[in-house]
Formats: structure tokens, sequence, C-alpha cells
């Protein structure tokens, strides 16, 4: 085998490069409102006049630093810039809140460290398997995958049951509004155009979770988010490597579920970090205590998000799938410099994709080293005045609405869901299944008719001996043992026996 | 009882989709349903859960609070409200002024509930760093992202 790549990817120049990119993720991520994508469309410009191996490791290092860095904002101020980060905040926040913002971010920041490098191990040796696994899904399988990952939404539900399950209805009718899938008929838009296309995904999670949260702040004290003062130094950021030790089984189970559903086009991180979220706490010797500040809670998600970055190139490099918007952008470099992705690259250049897994692995190092330097800097933030940092905050949640598609009436829907998620979080309904309701409506819905279309009933996709009849099996079971538990004559009944 | 009525008008949101639906046409050649399917299959089961809500809030007499009027009173009614004005003046007066306005107001508003008086030089100081800020962000989003931030009728 060749290693002259190596040597390539060893430049000090393109390691500066590849540094600039990292920072410039993990700012994108950080920061409500702006996301990867868009940090990928402004290196993407900048990587025209390199070589192809310089544009792809600053695309890449982009792309790992942005998928990390929205864990800052999802734990210190219950922002999470993608719908991938918001399992983050059910344990980050709370942790945050109770003084131990430096400890959540750390925990967040090595476990996604961990997934990144996981998948990049795991993907640079099975990459044809995985890549033949992908090519076995169909719209079934598909469809089972997403209604798997509904289904977990039952097993986040804290308090009221039947809140939960109803909060969880009104994301996905939320899903709904805009064009069909299949037929792009006009559903639930009154007429207006503008929501022809659906509401916006940033728009609904900055809306639903983050700004109702300011409002809901800025009626309660002057005092700073975070009421208990922390010593804050780099050096408590090493010392969580020793708390990690214990969290090994539950990284390499999120690292797995992570990479498998990042080779599944379409699915997404936050299909991913529900999953391993809902693994975790059903692994956990104390599941009551989540969304309470469990590391494990922050662990899980954080793995398996990052997990993600290794995951989606396989349908990139194998089969020339873009997977997700950030992918797209990266495989549009491909073109950009000749490159054309599919299953020739494997036979033609495997340098090149050997080179891909030894970039990834550089840029998550970088990633780990940068926030783990910086993490000090970042906790601080929840120290700033409300009366400074909530009208700041509310500034960005109104520019990320606007800019999703430079629309002032993205605004308004903005401030629309932002008021009822204050109105349905104080009246006992949770605001996390409706948006985990909302980001998979639209899989269920788009894989359920593809379903019939391709075999014709539903029954006959069920009688497949297939992963999609498994997963649909267990995603009707679950919601069902949960619902059975919740019955309080069962509830009685257990606690009686225990 | 509040809460009831709380569930009833929530209960117009899948009573409305079901309603909407009911009226899709399905082409001859789509097997899958339609449309309308999958949201009016939601909006029943979301349905049944809000009457089951309802029963058991009766059976077990239970007195929720429903907070409602909390939004529209206080410090979060206020930020709100300016929040409202702010969106709509980004339309008349683009980003930069608009943003001013509101970071200045929101802040300065937060700060004299809080504290019941205002330090003028650090009013000045922080009115200064808003519009700053203000700028700073206008120019870094039209420069480096290319995006252009709402500009008013002033051109600015």
């Amino acid at each position: 085998m060749d290693f002259s790549f190596i040597t390539e990817v060893l430049d000090p120049q393109l390691l500066l490069y590849m540094m600039g990119g990292v920072l410039l993720g993990i700012t994108f991520g950080c920061i409500p409102g702006l996301n990867t994508p868009m940090a990928l469309a402004i290196a993407l410009p900048i990587t025209y006049s390199m070589s192809t191996i310089q544009a792809i490791s600053v695309l890449l290092a982009v792309y790992c630093g942005g998928l990390s860095g929205g864990l800052i904002s999802a734990i210190l101020l219950r922002m999470p810039g993608t719908a991938a980060a918001i399992t983050t905040t059910f344990d980050g926040y709370p942790m945050a809140q109770r003084g131990e913002s430096m400890r959540a971010l750390s925990l967040g920041i090595i476990a996604s460290f961990f997934g990144g490098i996981f998948s990049a191990l795991i993907l640079m040796f099975l990459t044809p398997f995985l890549a033949k696994a992908a090519l076995g899904f169909g719209p079934w399988e598909y469809f089972g995958a997403a209604v798997f990952s509904l289904s977990m939404v039952s097993t986040l539900i804290k308090g009221d049951f039947i809140n939960g399950f109803i909060s969880c209805g009104l994301g996905l009718l939320l899903a709904c509004v805009g064009s069909s899938p299949i037929d792009g008929q006009i559903r639930f838009s009154f007429g207006l155009y503008q929501l022809d296309g659906g509401i916006e995904v940033v728009v609904l999670i900055i809306g639903v979770y983050a700004l109702s949260e300011i409002i809901s702040s800025a009626g309660k004290s002057l005092k700073p988010l975070n009421k208990v003062k922390e010593n804050m130094s780099t050096k408590d950021f090493f010392r969580v490597f020793k708390e990690i030790k214990g969290q090994i089984g539950n990284l390499f189970r999120s690292s797995v579920i992570g990479t498998f559903i990042g080779i599944l086009p379409g699915l997404g991180g936050n299909a991913a970090s529900m999953i391993a979220y809902a693994q975790a706490r059903r692994f956990s010797k104390n599941p009551d205590t989540f969304g309470e500040g469990n590391p494990s809670g922050i662990v899980a998600p954080e793995a398996a998000n990052n997990s993600i970055s290794g995951g989606a190139m396989v349908p990139m490099l194998a089969l020339g799938v873009p997977g997700s918007s950030p992918v797209a952008l990266i495989m549009s470099a491909f073109i950009i410099h000749g490159i054309t992705v599919g299953p020739l690259l494997m036979v033609e250049q495997p340098e090149l994709i050997q080179s891909i897994f030894v970039i990834l692995i550089i840029s998550n190092i970088m990633m780990l080293l940068f926030q783990g330097l910086l993490v000090k800097f970042f906790a601080k933030i929840i120290y700033v005045p409300k009366h400074i940092l909530l009208p700041i905050l509310a500034v960005f949640c109104i520019i990320g609405s606007y800019i999703s598609n430079n629309s002032l009436f993205n605004v308004g829907v903005l401030i629309v869901l932002g008021v009822a998620g204050f109105l349905l979080e104080k009246n006992g309904f949770q605001l996390a299944p409706i948006i985990m309701g909302f980001v998979l409506g639209g899989l269920v819905e788009l894989y359920y008719r593809r379903t019939i279309i391709y075999y014709d009933s539903i029954t006959n996709a069920f009688m497949q001996p297939s992963i999609g009849t498994l997963l649909v099996v267990i995603a009707v079971i679950v919601p069902i043992i949960k619902i059975i538990n919740n019955i309080p004559i069962v509830r009685k009944w257990k606690a009686k026996k225990s | 009882m509040g809460y009831i009525v709380f569930l009833i008008i929530f209960a117009l949101i899948p009573g409305y989709v079901i309603y909407e639906t009911s009226g899709y046409k399905i082409n001859v050649y789509d097997d899958s349903g339609g449309a309308g399917l999958f949201p009016s299959f939601i909006a029943w089961f979301m349905l049944l859960l809000i009457i089951i809500q309802i029963i058991r809030t009766l059976i077990n007499k239970e007195k929720k609070p429903v907070v409602f009027t909390t939004l529209f009173s206080g410090t979060s009614g206020i930020f709100l409200a300016l929040m409202i004005i702010y969106v709509f003046l980004l339309r008349y007066l683009g980003f930069i002024i608009s943003t001013c306005i509101f970071l200045i107001i929101s802040s300065g508003y937060m700060y004299y509930k809080a504290k019941g008086k205002l330090i003028t030089w650090r009013f000045l100081l922080q009115a200064a760093g808003y519009i700053c800020f203000s700028i700073l962000i206008f120019v870094f989003f039209k420069n480096a992202l290319h995006i252009v931030l709402p500009v008013g009728n002033l051109g600015i």
C-alpha cells in the first residue's frame, strides 16, 4: 500500500488551513442561528484555488468543527443550533444550571471527539461493506428506521405521558405544513405562499426551543443564567477524561449507532442522537436521573452526532449520494476539482479515500484541542448579565430565522412559535417531542408513501423478511410498553411489587 | 376548568386538520392514501389523546392552573412586545437602526426593572456597545457571508 498520502496530509500549510476550518466550523456551530452548511458555503469559494486534498481537508475540518460546535450553545443556553443538538440540551442544560457547565461542556467535547475518531477508524476499513449495506436499504427499511426513531420519542417523555404524545403529534402536524411528499399537494398554508415550502426546521427549533426560553428567562430575576459560581480552568477539562472511563460502553454504543445511521442518506444526526440517548437511558443504572443532568445523557448524543461525520462520507464516496446538505457541499468540492465520486473512486483513487479518513481523524484531534483550550471562555457566556445576554440572543434568533431563506415572514413565524412554545411549556407540554416529531414526521410520511408505491400495500411490505419489518415491529412495541407502564393501575401494582 | 378550556382550544388544531384533509383529492394512480392520509391519522390520534386528557382531568378533579396571562404581563410581556415592535420596524428602519433601538430599550428596561434605577454612564456605554454590535453584525453578514440583513427605507 502506498502511504505517500500521509506526508501530503501532514503538510504544515495544510494543517494550518485545517485549523482555520475547524475554528470556522466551531464558531458557526456554537452561534444560534448559524450552522455548518453556512460555514461550508463560506469556505467553499476559498477552496477553489487550492489543491484537491487541501480543499477537501478544509471542508472536512469545517464540517467536524461545526458538528461539535453546536453543543456549546445547547449546553449553556438551551439553544441547539441544529436538531441533532436538541438531545444534548436534555442533560447538558440542567448540568450547566447547577454550576457544572465546564464538566458538561468537557463531557460533550470528549464524546464528540471519540465519536468522530471511532467512525473515521471504522470506515477506513469497512467502507465497501457499509456501502453495500446502505444499498440494501429500500423505502421499507428507511420507513422502519424513521418510525423506529420516532418511537424513541416515547422513551424520552418525562412527566405527563399523554401531553408528551400530544406534543409529538403537534410536531408531526407542523411537519405536514407545505407541499406533501410524492404528489406536492399544498397543505395547511392558509393561502400564504411563504408556507408552501413548509416551516423551516431552523425557525422551528429556534422558535419553540430557544425563543420560548428567552421569553421565559426575561420574566425571571436579572441574575446570570448559571446560579452557581464555578472555578474554570483548562485543567478541569482534562480531568473529565478520567470520568469518561466509566462511559466507554456508552461511547462505543452511541458511536456505532451514529456511524450506522450516518451511512443512511437522509436520516441524519437527529435520529442518531435520539436513538443513542434512548439507549443510554435504557442501559443506565439511574434512568430516572436522565433529564436532570446525567453525564451519560450528554455523552451519548454527542458521540452519536459526531460519528455521523464518518458515516455520512460512505454513501457519498461509495455511491455518489450526498446524505445531507453539508455532505452535498463537500461533494461539490470533489466535482469542482474534477473528481467523480462513486463506486469507481474506490478502485481508481484508493489513496484519496484513505486521505479522507486521516483528515477526519486530524480534524477531530484539532476540534478536541481547540475546544479543550477554549472551553473555559465559552463557559463564561452564562455569567453575562441577563439584561445584556437575552436581548443579544433574541437578535441572533431573529437573524438565524431571517437568513434561513432571506425572509421577514420567517421572523414572524419565529415569534408565533416562540409564544406557542412558551405557553405549551408553561402548561405542562414538553417541547422536545415537538421538534422530534417535526424532524422525523416528514421522513416517516415520505418513506411510508414510497413503501406503498413500491410494494402496493403495507401488508406486502410487512411480509418482507428485512430489517425494516423488524424495526417497525419494535417501533410499535416500544410505545405500547411505555403506555402500559404508565397506566395508573400498572404503576401502583409495580410500586407494590417493588 | 381553565386547563380544560386550554385543551379544547388546542383540539381546534387537529379538528382543523381533519376538516381540511377531508377535502383533499387522491390521484387515481396513487395507492398511498394521498396527501391527507398521514396528517388526518395524526390529527385523529391527537384528538383522541386530548379527549382522554379532558376525561382524566374531570375524573381526577385535578385543578391545573393555566398559564396564559403571565406571557402578557411583567418583564416577559414587555420583552415580547419589544420584540414584536422590533420585527415590525426591521422592514422600515432596517437591521442596524431597529436592532440598536431594540437592544438599548430592552436591555435598559430589564436593568431598570431589576435595579430600580439607571446609571447614566453605564447606560451610555452599553448603548455605544450595542450600536457597534449592530453595525459589526451587519457588515460581517454582508461582506463575509454575502447575506444582506434587512435594509430599511433609509438605505441602511
